[in-house]
């Protein structure tokens, strides 16, 4: 699943640490995520996206 | 900004601090208790074995209790990796295990002395894959 984190993140002047901190998450879950090496749960998908204030869909699609 | 950034990055040092503190203390414990269940094996003793493996699950206890209640996993790719490399090992040995019993059936003309050995591997084989039949119609009755 291809994803815009990293294009949110730049937008928002986040670090992957400040980012993982602020959700609660390791910074290797970012830089996976990122990466397109893995797909995160509903639940982090949705921390994601209330963080950034958008819809899921902003962040991933297919 | 800065300093709630600090006071978090702070936060997670004591805490990866306290929590190598607490695996060092369980492994120091530990050590006995293995050298005792050696012992145990190298002598034959039945009894000091399970008294030490029961041990070793008694020390263990506490720390894992707290080390989970204290330390709880915040990389949740840590459980997607667990679950694929579980079932590349099961995988792997599964097969490893029935081959080798084959080959040992398979050569029982020549080496009589390795079929019971064979028979034993294949039938742990088997019990594995039920095992894991078992686990996986329960898993998935309860996930739907």
């Amino acid at each position: 699943m291809k994803n815009k984190l990293k294009v949110y993140r730049a937008m928002n002047d986040l670090t992957q640490e400040n980012l993982a901190n602020k959700l609660g998450i390791t910074r290797q879950t970012i830089i996976a995520i990122e990466k397109n090496k893995y797909d995160p749960s509903l639940s982090l998908a949705f921390k994601l996206a209330k963080f950034f204030n958008v819809s899921i869909e902003d962040i991933f699609k297919e | 900004m800065k300093n709630e950034e600090n006071e978090i990055y702070d936060d997670k040092k004591n805490k990866n601090s306290i929590f190598k503190y607490l695996q060092i203390i369980r492994i120091i414990l530990l050590i006995p208790v293995v050298l005792l269940i050696i012992w145990g094996i190298i002598n034959g003793n039945l009894l000091t074995v399970i008294f030490g493996v029961a041990l070793s699950f008694i020390i263990s206890y506490p720390f894992k209790r707290k080390i989970r209640k204290e330390f709880k996993v915040k990389d949740e790719r840590a459980y997607y990796i667990s679950e694929k490399a579980s079932r590349q090992t099961l995988f792997v040995f599964t097969i490893m295990v029935i081959y080798l019993g084959i080959i040992l059936d398979t050569l029982s003309y020549r080496y009589p002395q390795y079929t019971p050995i064979g028979i034993t591997l294949n039938i742990s084989g088997v019990v594995i894959i039920i095992i894991y039949a078992v686990f996986y119609t329960y898993n998935k009755r309860k996930y739907g």
